[in-house]
């Protein structure tokens, strides 16, 4: 109760006694290190764009942060904490910092207020899981849709099948298929973590999401996923020929059409709905 | 998708396609390598299709913290695999096996279960099916999983003290090592603090949830020490058991020797 009334009373005083909250809480000894190692943004960031970065804010946000940081760095919530902290200090954020960080679903208490801000600083590993820092924290999460993106790109192309970068990241911003691809991929069907695996996904989706461009079935993503997961048991992913690995995924999404489950994207779904996830072990 | 049936070899022989064959993978982690060696026994026709290429040994290393899966493909039986510390946080996984990396015909011999393919049978094997598979290993180390050192917050420890306690981190057991500040400050550091308190961990099993008649006595965490100090002729349910002698098999102690300048 003590450490969210503090932090309620740094955050209501300005940016650099929260700065400060936070780099006491991180137990950074060396300041001067920390602010000249976290890279800048590339322009402050208001409220409603924290609240929902346009695409091209968040690909140049994503740009700008995407060699500064490792796969391990990014997957760390501590070290976009330490980032926000040096980005608070710098001012990058709009005046009422509450607004930015304390608003959310049901921040009706002090105790989901201070859960708001450490998702959006950074993820809350112990409540919120692994997938935090890839779904909780818009900084974070569009550095790691940018990533994929690239790779999905990348891998597609090397397949015959043109698909940019910019066409891959925006079909990973629509919500539901980034929160099932990333939480399924870290709990429930790990071997979709291969990188063509997500290529063929993405690529179907997208295709899929042209021809429905206003509403995406949470049961035909992940139905995708699941069809990719069960073809991964007899064959290696890797090797299988990109044209079945195509025909595995849209068999997914068909048959989760016929199934009937159909549950339709709604922008005010509260993440929460999203199952319960496990304390994350350090 | 219609699900057709071919062979698969399984390290754990849990499957009945091959008659005599096995699939042995031995897998070590090193510092910040893995190494593999696959062994084949009585499947001469997959030995047959490695050395023409119609098949090759595959490890894959998968970080699901870091949606990472890398992998290692090669015709020869000995691998080894880089844990990038820039790709990996948290534990990782060794997935081996074998894989067929163009559709082949599997001519049937006395190898395979002729109830299913009959003598001189050709299965034909689709590209990229799973010749053969081999039990997920992590690269965590055990003592990673066992111990985990925490910060006495509450003051209850004085300077150069620690206390042991079982806990559980959803399913997997461990043993949380409270230390006292100045001790904490320097867990990361001294081997001295290390392995005491992996000492006081292997003090804990006998009474621990990881007992013969505990929870947690099948628990993969509970089977691999198991494995580790029976090599070192150590039953931590034995009247004589050493803790300190336990420690030491998982974890060597070495003294760190200042060198003496002239």
């Amino acid at each position: 109760m003590e450490k969210q009334d503090r932090l309620a009373d740094a955050v209501n005083t300005g940016w650099a006694k929260t700065a400060q909250y936070l780099f006491e809480e991180l137990d950074i000894k060396d300041k001067d290190r920390a602010l000249s190692d976290v890279p800048e943004l590339p322009n402050p960031l208001t409220t409603g764009e924290m609240n929902h970065l346009p695409a091209h804010a968040e690909r140049e946000l994503a740009m700008r942060l995407h060699d500064s940081l490792t796969r391990a760095e990014a997957a760390e919530p501590a070290i976009w904490t330490l980032c926000h902290a040096v980005w608070i200090h710098r001012g990058m954020f709009d005046r009422n910092l509450s607004e930015v960080f304390f608003e959310g679903p049901k921040a009706n208490t002090s105790e989901a207020r201070t859960r708001n801000f450490l998702r959006r600083t950074g993820g809350l590993n112990r409540v919120r899981g692994k997938t935090s820092p890839l779904v909780d924290c818009p900084i974070s999460a569009a550095w790691w849709r940018y990533y994929i993106a690239g790779e999905v790109s990348e891998i597609a192309q090397g397949e015959g099948m043109i698909i940019s970068v910019e066409v891959a990241h925006n079909t990973l911003r629509i919500r539901e298929i980034w929160e099932n691809l990333v939480t399924m991929s870290l709990k429930q069907v790990t071997s979709v973590c291969a990188p063509r695996a997500r290529a063929a996904i993405v690529t179907v989706l997208e295709r899929h999401c042209t021809s429905m461009p206003h509403r995406v079935m949470r049961a035909q993503v992940q139905g995708a996923i699941r069809e990719l997961a069960r073809f991964g048991h007899t064959h290696s992913l890797w090797h299988i020929p990109w044209g079945q690995l195509i025909n595995a995924v849209r068999e997914g999404v068909e048959n989760a059409n016929i199934s009937g489950s159909m549950i339709f994207d709604d922008s005010n779904t509260d993440t929460e709905d999203l199952p319960q996830l496990e304390a994350d072990d350090t | 998708m219609i699900t057709v049936r071919h062979p698969v070899l399984m390290e754990d022989a849990s499957r009945l396609e091959w008659t005599s064959a096995r699939y042995e993978v031995h897998v070590e982690v090193k510092g910040s390598h893995v190494y593999i060696v696959h062994k084949l026994y009585d499947a001469d026709e997959l030995v047959e299709l490695i050395r023409n290429g119609n098949a090759e040994w595959v490890t894959e290393l998968r970080c699901p913290k870091t949606l990472l899966s890398r992998q290692e493909c090669s015709g020869e039986p000995e691998q080894v695999i880089d844990l990038t510390a820039e790709d990996i946080l948290g534990e990782a996984f060794i997935i081996p096996g074998l894989v067929a990396t163009q559709e082949i015909e599997l001519l049937s011999s006395g190898n395979l279960n002729n109830f299913v393919w009959p003598l001189g049978l050709k299965v034909l094997v689709p590209a990229g099916w799973w010749l053969a598979r081999g039990e997920p290993r992590t690269t965590k180390p055990l003592t990673a999983s066992l111990v985990r050192f925490y910060r006495d917050l509450r003051g209850q420890l004085e300077p150069g003290q620690m206390s042991v306690t079982e806990e559980a981190d959803g399913d997997d057991p461990y043993f949380g090592v409270t230390l006292a500040g100045d001790l904490y400050d320097e867990r990361r550091d001294c081997r001295d603090v290390q392995i005491s308190g992996l000492i006081a961990a292997c003090g804990m099993l006998p009474k621990s949830s990881m007992a013969d008649n505990g929870d947690n006595a099948d628990h993969p965490i509970t089977l691999r020490l198991h494995a580790a100090l029976e090599e070192a002729g150590i039953d931590w349910n034995g009247y004589s058991y050493d803790p300190a002698l336990a420690a030491t098999v998982l974890e060597e102690f070495y003294v760190m020797t200042e060198s003496v300048e002239d």
